[in-house]
């Protein structure tokens, strides 16, 4: 009896230490696998592609695009997510906390990545994220009324000039895309004019047709139709060249307004995740972007592609940074 | 305009639409009648998928999915006092205290009925009048919203029960709760107390889940190991021509009230429901049944709650602008089928056009059959022993909460919202004015201070414009006869209406 | 022997345990902790403004474009509110108060908090064990909690319910559930 118990004993005492070895050789393995196993066989399962606007916006309507086409690029499919709250902020701010591995990407825009970061007090820098991809970007279209009393630049500046504070035009959040434009025409000509914040694109377009204000500068995929039907105006573009489906509204350097500001938006992940998943998901877009059922989404909703890839978005971004440090400096 | 209805309805008479129109009515009420999961989600994450499909199944089925989910929501508020979407917390209130009193069918069959037939008003008159109705709404500026958030927030006094001190308390805590997060206008943070999760404020959703659904399973779990004899609430009989009839004023007062919030942009079906609750409360010659089964109440609160459905899509098919966030994705799924919403839709696709006109028609009609369907099997509902029941609830209300917004913090505040509705309903304390004050807080302060950047600081604003001028008149007599009201009420000796300063 | 239920008590919330006789809130008291969380939420709110709204105070009552303008108003409609219950508490008389009372009943409460307690547990668990494995031990506590008792019928909605939950949301409708340091 004694015996038997006895090499009960160690026959239990031996199996529970060879499981317990093999337990802990496993773990060291697999956790060497893991850390190898993330850059080679990255992606090893769904990617997350944060959108931080409510949906539908322009922003998610790419995002759902780009999304429902990745699968085919990207080797997992992409899950689009939102995470809307504080303009933006908050699913800036999640994707900066995120683990840096490549399997959250933020899809950005210069408002939420260059410009307020600098201006604001934001739970994240400029320098928290690292751009992987452009994936189009559009100017704003300076619009107003029909039936207001300018129909030019010259006119409304000078009205503007005339009547200081008496301007009212639709703006959408501070340090947005739309506020900035005018800030920036603003301080260029030296005139007064009055923006009301109206939290986003389509509430500044209901309140500007229907009269409550007198201006707004947004997006072509946004003005296009209302131009077309003859409620709204268009003044310049905020570019360096006209926009291919408005080959009629000039420039607004060449009139004389230095205002340049393309919204862009893009692919961003947290700063730390490893320089060749940054290349991978780089050329997964490069490759969506030339994917015909994403190009004839893009088409339909009235936009269109301009591909920057890691490096030349990377130096993009950069100037881009500092022009927006110029920019915040000349708003104060 | 007749012919193109007509053809219209030759392009829509084919198998494959009428099939997705009527999967998307079905999928629509299932999500619908799932508590803890949304109008919203389902048609936001729904959406994408169907933009590779053609736009004769695509937009079919979406539209059907909105329209089953803001019906489907009525059925677990009148069966287990959860309302399955936020549209149908008015709902509840009356549904689920004449299910209690064991008329579960009439209370489903009148909720079905009113829905019916408001989605049909509602939807001739987007066919008819869309054009029109959209210039008028669109001529709203921030001043008129001003006054009709101020006119909804009246409602709160429908609302707060006997005790109108307890319902201003409500109130003012979700006017307090709606100002935490990132000040849309100015850009500062307020009473986020550091935490990045709180720059976007409170959600809304997870918070409404855990205050009407996880506060309903704690109640129910006060009553502990019950007999496994089933509580018999099948009552006798559902709804009769008689009384359907009897309702149809009710109802088409609501349905009006609905059209014209749906058809501003900003105002859904989660307060127009209240809206029109709280009016037909207050024209009623017998406002004290309301809350105790009514069936006006119930009439009113889905009437107006399905009205907002066709409206909604009139300012985001002649203008291109969403009312809300189920719109902006319908509007997204419209560009992305080549369907430019805006001034020039009805020039470019006609035919397209009232093909969806005549599906929401269709749905309409299948709704009822649908409907039926559903308060057939589901009003057994009750008959599930509340141990299976409420535990599987409780985790429909987790994945719903966090699919929202992916958040995790969306679950912190689905639990807080839970601990405070079970503490509010213990010591009386009314939940629908914390979720109407709740709702227009945002609301009324940002219309608030763009009407005043717009007129620079002056009031005048308020009364010199035609519509803000009528709106002002009605919110006035409204408040006065308020007062009026209370002041010659028969002095109850019911010592909790003592020391009120009415 | 099951007890027969009271269905008029049932359906109106209130326990079955007939015998109860603890008194633990009556109108008046719960009158007095309202007033009392009232004036600590209107008189917070005041106090924390200038903390929390970087630079505001008070006087913000008078420019309606200042961000501080409704938190301001919130808080001093708050402070009225608490206000008007003291009133009501002070000119409530003793004897009346007995007239119109709610009794908690303290047993149906105690259940309540324990279901609760469980659902904060489930949800600290979601995020350890993943949202399948803690859905299931979840349904397997709040059953029997609920008096429940039949094996079965637990067994299966604890396997059945999180892996259609696990479906509908991640197959079928693409959105990710939470997923713990386990599973």
């Amino acid at each position: 009896m004694n015996t038997s118990k006895k090499s009960e004993f160690k026959l239990r005492s031996s199996v529970i230490s060879a499981v317990l070895g093999g337990i802990l050789c496993a773990g060291i393995g697999a956790s060497g696998n893991a850390i190898a196993e993330s850059v080679e066989d990255f992606p090893s399962k769904p990617i997350r592609f944060v959108t931080p606007y409510p949906p539908g916006g322009s922003h998610s309507l790419h995002a759902g695009i780009i999304t429902t086409v990745a699968e085919a690029h990207f080797e997992q499919p992409m899950i689009s997510v939102i995470r809307s709250g504080g303009g933006g902020v908050v699913g800036a701010a999640g994707v900066a906390e995120a683990d840096p591995d490549g399997y959250t990407i933020l899809f950005g825009d210069p408002t939420i990545n260059s410009l307020r970061p600098q201006v604001e007090n934001l739970p994240y820098e400029v320098s928290d994220f690292v751009p992987v991809a452009r994936i189009n970007y559009s100017p704003a279209v300076f619009v107003v009324r029909a039936d207001a009393p300018f129909s030019t630049m010259e006119e409304m500046v000078q009205f503007a000039k005339d009547k200081p504070g008496e301007l009212i035009y639709s703006s959408d959040n501070v340090n947005g895309w739309t506020y900035t434009v005018f800030e920036l025409l603003k301080v260029k000509t030296g005139t007064e004019m009055r923006g009301v914040e109206f939290g986003g694109g389509g509430p500044a377009i209901t309140q500007l047709l229907g009269g409550n204000t007198m201006a707004y500068a947004g997006a072509p995929s946004v003005v296009a139709d209302h131009i077309e039907s003859g409620a709204l105006k268009a003044l310049c573009v905020t570019d360096t060249v006209a926009w291919e489906t408005m080959p009629d509204v000039k420039p607004c350097p060449d009139l004389g307004y230095d205002v340049v500001f393309l919204f862009w938006r893009g692919a961003m992940v947290p700063a730390g995740t490893p320089q060749p998943i940054i290349d991978k998901l780089s050329a997964g877009f490069a490759g969506l972007v030339e994917d015909k059922g994403f190009l004839r989404l893009i088409g339909s909703i009235n936009s269109k592609v301009a591909f920057a890839d890691h490096e030349t978005f990377f130096t993009l971004l950069a100037k881009e940074v500092d022009d927006m440090a110029a920019i915040a400096e000349s708003m104060k | 305009m007749l012919e193109h209805l007509i053809a219209g309805f030759a392009i829509m008479f084919t198998a494959v639409t009428i099939v997705s129109a009527a999967a998307g009515l079905l999928a629509g009420i299932l999500v619908g009648a799932l508590p803890g999961l949304t109008a919203t989600m389902a048609v936001a994450v729904l959406a994408p998928f169907t933009f590779f499909i053609d736009v004769s199944i695509g937009i079919p089925f979406l539209l059907g999915v909105y329209k089953g989910a803001i019906y489907g929501g009525s059925i677990p508020a009148i069966t287990i006092n959860t309302p399955g979407t936020a549209a149908s917390a008015a709902t509840a209130i009356d549904g689920n205290a004449l299910a209690r009193r064991g008329r579960v069918r009439l209370a489903l069959e009148t909720s079905l009925f009113t829905s019916v037939l408001a989605d049909l008003v509602s939807t001739i008159v987007l066919i008819l009048v869309a054009a029109p109705l959209a210039s008028i709404a669109i001529r709203f500026g921030p001043p008129e919203f001003v006054l009709l958030y101020l006119f909804a927030l009246t409602m709160i006094a429908g609302v707060s029960g006997v005790d109108f001190v307890k319902g201003l308390f409500s109130a003012v805590a979700g006017l307090l709760l709606a100002i935490i997060g990132l000040d849309p206008m100015s850009g500062y943070q307020r009473f986020t107390f550091g935490i990045t999760e709180l720059m976007g404020g409170i959600s809304l959703i997870p918070l409404l889940i855990g205050m009407f659904a996880l506060s309903e399973v704690m109640i129910q779990a006060e009553a502990g190991r019950r007999p496994r004899e089933l509580v018999d609430v099948l009552g006798a009989g559902g709804l009769t021509w008689r009384k359907a009839r009897a309702l149809i004023p009710v109802a088409l007062r609501s349905t009006s009230i609905g059209t014209a919030l749906g058809a501003l942009p900003g105002l859904g079906a989660e307060i127009a429901c209240w809206i029109a609750y709280g009016v037909t409360k207050r024209r009623s010659k017998r406002p004290q049944r309301f809350g105790k089964g009514s069936l006006a109440g119930i009439a009113a609160a889905e009437a107006g709650n399905n009205a907002v459905v066709p409206a909604a899509l009139i300012p985001m098919m002649v203008f291109g602008i969403p009312g809300d966030t189920i719109t902006a994705v319908l509007l997204g799924a419209f560009m992305a089928h080549d369907l430019m919403p805006g001034p020039l839709l009805f020039d470019r696709s006609p035919e397209l056009i009232y093909s969806f006109f005549a599906v929401l028609l269709l749905t309409n009609v299948l709704l009822i059959g649908f409907g039926f369907f559903a308060i057939r099997h589901l009003r057994h509902i009750t008959r599930i022993p509340a141990g299976l029941l409420y535990p599987a609830v409780t985790v429909l209300c987790f994945a719903g909460a966090f699919s929202v917004n992916n958040s995790s913090f969306d679950l912190v505040i689905m639990l807080a919202g839970g601990i405070l509705g079970y503490g509010m309903r213990k010591v009386g304390l009314p939940i629908p004015p914390l979720v109407i004050a709740l709702l227009l807080a945002p609301g009324l302060e940002n219309t608030l201070r763009q009407s005043l950047m717009l007129s620079a600081g002056s009031f005048d604003i308020f009364y010199t414009r035609p519509i803000a001028l009528a709106l002002l008149t009605m919110l006035v007599v409204s408040v006065s006869m308020l007062v009026w009201r209370q002041w010659n009420l028969p002095k109850s000796s019911h010592s909790l209406s003592e020391g009120t300063t009415q | 022997m099951p007890r027969l239920i009271d269905r008029k008590r049932y359906w109106q919330g209130l326990s079955e345990v007939p015998d109860f006789d603890g008194k633990l809130l009556t109108q008046r008291r719960v009158d007095m902790i309202l007033a009392f969380i009232a004036a600590i939420l209107g008189g917070g709110v005041l106090l924390l403004l200038p903390v929390q709204i970087s630079g505001e105070s008070v006087r913000a009552i008078g420019s309606i474009r200042s961000p501080a303008f409704f938190p301001v108003l919130g808080a001093l409609l708050m402070c009225l509110v608490a206000f008007l219950l003291v009133i009501r508490v002070i000119r409530a008389a003793p004897a009346r108060a007995d007239v119109v009372e709610e009794k908690t009943d303290l047993p149906g409460v105690k259940r309540a908090g324990l279901m609760g307690a469980m659902i904060l547990v489930y949800g600290g668990l979601v995020f350890v064990l993943g949202m399948v494995l803690a859905s299931a031990l979840f349904i397997v506590g709040a059953s029997l909690a609920f008096g429940y008792r039949n094996p079965w019928g637990i067994g299966l909605l604890a396997v059945l319910t999180p892996v259609l939950v696990y479906l509908m949301f991640e197959k079928l409708l693409n959105v990710l559930l939470p997923t713990g340091w386990v599973f």
